[in-house]
């Protein structure tokens, strides 16, 4: 079912009516029937990967609660008399058994994650060593397209996994509320990544209708189709000319056709969650937030704590601090201190779990050498900025730059937006000679354009359909740039509150208009959404 | 509860605001003659008078003169294609005008893709354009219901409400209305084509072609149209309009499609001329000023062929005018020494 589809709006009508229809006690279950419907429009096939994750973690997590009971159990009554040796005995007897069934459930559900997203690639490199030994090809059993949304709910249930293993949060007893959690379908195909403790109370939990919710709610629903129908698939034509033909481009047109894709996969996945937030608030259930004015960011690693917020929020928390803190990497601060000085031993380990961090981040969203070099770039450009802040800091005293003044903010966050834009096509374009190919275009493609249709040649320009919705795109652009500004303070949807219904209702259905005339012909030429491709 | 009704107000009001943008500007797109489509009024004031139609896609559209037709063959012709027109819409539009019309002649056009098409994609364009060609809202509706599903409606309400919004820009900046004198022709300026002819060589010679896409109700729906057309003594012929020689060339497995047609129009005893095989159109027709793109006749080319069809039609023409096959034409073609 395409979620920019007529059909999905009136699923979607279904879904609410029978949400609030429901006693409270039970409208977990409706949720969980419409996202297995949901999941099912897709490839019902591939509900069986969404049964084995959601059923495996469930009865580890239950495995592993049964033996803190017993263990509570035991310790408060036969196991008082213990020695303190002999409890702590005990204690590590079962901290053993549920690292094992941690593991297990852990190894059962990345081998899928493993074998669908990455057994491809692996085998590629394999093919490519035996070609060099002039050896045939190993052929690959498991070519099928990965189930939908694979990397998003993986993720999600390694983590409510571990935390149930960490003891954060209590496992649920009921094998459908977790399948729920795992397949709830306004997060389960992009994200975002949510934390059990977060989420599973609202999913469970009954909640009224208030108009508060539904108004605030379908207006961000409204203005995700408008920034996904209207802008994203308006600019996805001219961003797939940009990398099929930026060889015969100038650089300024390559310039603007990387700023173009920065617009496009912005507007494309925080649509996403502006849509699925938006119905999610009509519920009374709150998603963590995945977008906070990311293009606003005044570095690199501000940045990555501002887009796709739940990805970064989840590698910190299952990935960055086990590192951070194994035994190993402690080990190898310390040498460093002792060897290198203070600074050098603080940074080291906080640098190799970045590393870490950064190519498993990459690899996350493809297999492939592009998306590893661009998940290291990032690496690199945050490593950097750790380790060269005391420079940068003497830099701006010696240059007494002001750090709250605006020109210094603005240059701030045009120089990282320009990073990451540049940064972001190098694995999209194709392979990654032919990223840096477009890279060097832009420094090296000096003819100058005369004229907009040479400046814009990835524009169709033979069909003034498509070229006028492409400059509605770019009005739509400046709109979504007016209500970040305008969100920098408070919610857009606080300021149209005050407004009479009429009034609002007419922005609205303005809005919505703008959608069924442009947006709905561009879905042609977009395509599906960018991040249901990771 | 009081909740419930604000939102219910609310979403009223919406629904209000959309209902009567939505009446504004679609009953201007309807009831005026602005765009190619909305030539309902046009062939409704021509009722009892056309007895030579050219009912076809894209390629008829842009392709056959009428004005030519009328000059040449004494006939009061219109060209009712439609830009990828459903098989179905086409037999629906022959109908209505075989009904009001003392039609003799009807030229079928069928080009290397037609028979391929289908309704089960959201996308439909062509059936937007038949929906403005029809006379009422009731059918028009009616149409819809029996021939699109809930997507396809979003589809050709976007489609509808983006051309209304033409016409009303067209009406405010007093831009002219439809050309009621092409009844139908939708003539294009040539541009240059997309395949620059040094590129043209082997590597280009591997685009596959298929008959295997080719949908069976289609050809019964063509079947359909050539026993209406004789129930009604109009005379079908079928034709294939040249495409550009370059195009010729890229595509790959045109004879399949040759074989298909032949057995097909055999079948129905109908004529059928491929003047894509037709022995002059390689000096007749140049790719760069007598087509728009690839497929498509720009004015010029459509006005060089017209004259050539109405040949054709005035005397059956001599089958060794064309080529046997598509293999024997690219043997003539200019881009076969390369």
């Amino acid at each position: 079912m395409q979620i920019t589809s007529l059909v999905f709006v009136l699923f979607l009508c279904a879904v609410l009516a029978a949400y609030f229809l429901a006693p409270k006690k039970w409208q977990w279950v409706v949720l969980l029937a419409a996202s297995l419907a949901f999941y099912c429009t897709y490839d019902v096939r591939h509900l069986a990967f969404v049964l084995f994750t959601s059923f495996s973690t469930w009865g580890a997590t239950m495995a592993m609660a049964r033996l803190d009971a017993a263990q509570k159990r035991y310790l408060g009554g036969e196991g008082k008399a213990l020695s303190r040796e002999d409890k702590a005995a005990y204690r590590a007897g079962v901290k053993k058994r549920k690292k094992r069934i941690m593991l297990l459930a852990l190894l059962a559900n990345l081998s899928i994650l493993l074998v669908f997203k990455y057994f491809h690639f692996a085998l590629e490199q394999v093919n490519r060593v035996l070609s060099i030994f002039r050896a045939g090809p190993l052929r690959d059993p498991f070519r099928f397209l990965a189930p939908l949304g694979l990397s998003f709910y993986t993720f999600q249930m390694l983590g409510y996994l571990l935390d149930s293993y960490w003891g954060n949060v209590a496992a649920e007893r009921n094998p459908l509320k977790t399948l729920l959690f795992c397949s709830f379908f306004p997060q389960m195909t992009q994200g975002p990544i949510s934390e059990f403790g977060q989420l599973s109370e609202q999913l469970f939990t009954g909640h009224g209708f208030t108009y508060r919710n539904w108004s605030w709610g379908s207006q961000r629903l409204v203005w995700g189709l408008f920034k996904k129908m209207v802008v994203a698939d308006a600019f996805a034509p001219a961003v797939q000319r940009v990398f099929a033909q930026y060889g015969s481009y100038s650089g300024a047109s390559a310039f603007l056709g990387i700023l173009l894709y920065a617009v496009q996969i912005y507007a494309d996945f925080s649509g996403y969650m502006d849509i699925m937030c938006g119905l999610c608030e009509i519920m009374g259930i709150r998603l963590t937030e995945n977008f906070d004015r990311p293009y606003f960011s005044k570095s690199v690693a501000e940045y990555w704590r501002r887009w796709h917020i739940s990805l970064g929020a989840w590698f910190k928390r299952y990935v960055y601090y086990p590192i951070g803190v194994s035994k190993w990497n402690r080990a190898l601060g310390r040498s460093a201190r002792a060897r290198f000085g203070k600074r050098f031993g603080d940074m080291l380990p906080a640098s190799v779990a970045l590393v870490v961090v950064w190519l498993a981040t990459g690899l996350w969203h493809g297999a492939n050498w592009g998306y590893a070099v661009w998940g290291l770039l990032n690496g690199l450009f945050i490593i950097l900025g750790l380790w060269l802040e005391p420079v940068w800091a003497a830099c701006r005293a010696k240059l007494r730059v002001r750090e709250d003044s605006r020109p210094w903010r603005t240059f701030q966050a045009l120089r990282t937006f320009l990073l990451v834009a540049f940064i972001k096509v190098l694995p999209e374009v194709g392979s990654l000679r032919d990223g840096m190919g477009l890279w060097r275009r832009v420094f090296t493609g000096r003819s100058l354009p005369r004229g907009l249709r040479q400046l814009l040649p990835f524009v169709d320009w033979s069909s003034s359909f498509t070229a006028i919705h492409f400059f509605v795109a770019c009005a739509g652009t400046a709109a979504m740039l007016a209500v970040s500004l305008l969100q920098r303070r408070r919610p857009v949807r606080s300021l149209t509150e005050k407004w009479p219904m009429p009034l609002r209702a007419l922005l609205f259905a303005g809005v919505i208009l703008l959608i069924a005339v442009f947006g709905v012909q561009n879905t042609w030429m977009g395509g599906g959404f960018l991040y249901a491709q990771f | 509860m009081r909740s419930f009704r604000r939102a219910l107000l609310s979403i009223l009001c919406v629904l209000a605001i959309l209902a009567a943008a939505t009446a504004a500007v679609l009953g201007l797109y309807y009831t005026t003659e602005y765009q190619t489509y909305t030539d309902s009024f046009l062939r409704r004031d021509l009722a009892g008078s056309v007895d030579f139609l050219v009912l076809g896609s894209s390629h008829a559209e842009n392709g056959v003169v009428p004005a030519i037709l009328d000059e040449e063959l004494g006939v009061n012709s219109y060209n009712i294609s439609g830009w990828v027109m459903p098989m179905a819409a086409k037999r629906l539009l022959l109908e209505k005008e075989l009904a009001r019309n003392p039609i003799r002649t009807v030229v079928i056009e069928i080009a290397y893709d037609t028979l391929s098409r289908s309704n089960d994609e959201d996308f439909c364009e062509g059936d937007e354009a038949v929906i403005a060609r029809l006379d009422t809202m009731g059918e028009r509706l009616a149409y819809m219901r029996e021939n699109l599903s809930l997507n396809q409606w979003a589809d050709v309400y976007s489609r509808a409400m983006f051309r209304g919004a033409q016409v009303w820009l067209k009406k405010i900046t007093g831009a002219p209305g439809l050309d009621r004198a092409a009844k139908g022709y939708f003539g294009k300026e040539a541009a240059p084509l997309s395949l620059r002819p040094e590129e043209i060589g082997p590597a280009f010679q591997s685009e596959p072609f298929s008959v295997d896409t080719y949908r069976p109700e289609n050809a019964a729906i063509l079947e359909e149209i050539v026993r209406l057309c004789r129930e009604a003594g109009a005379e079908p012929v079928v034709v294939t309009v040249p495409v550009s020689e370059r195009f010729l060339w890229v595509t790959r497995g045109q004879d399949e499609f040759l074989g298909y047609m032949r057995d097909l129009c055999g079948r129905l005893g109908c004529p059928y001329w491929d003047f894509d095989l037709w022995r002059g159109r390689f000096d007749l027709l140049d790719d760069d000023t007598s087509f728009r793109d690839l497929t498509h006749l720009s004015d010029p080319g459509a006005r060089a062929f017209t004259p050539v069809l109405a040949a054709c039609l005035r005397e059956a023409p001599d089958p060794s005018l064309f080529f046997d096959s598509y293999a024997e034409a690219l043997e003539h073609s200019a881009y076969c020494e390369r």
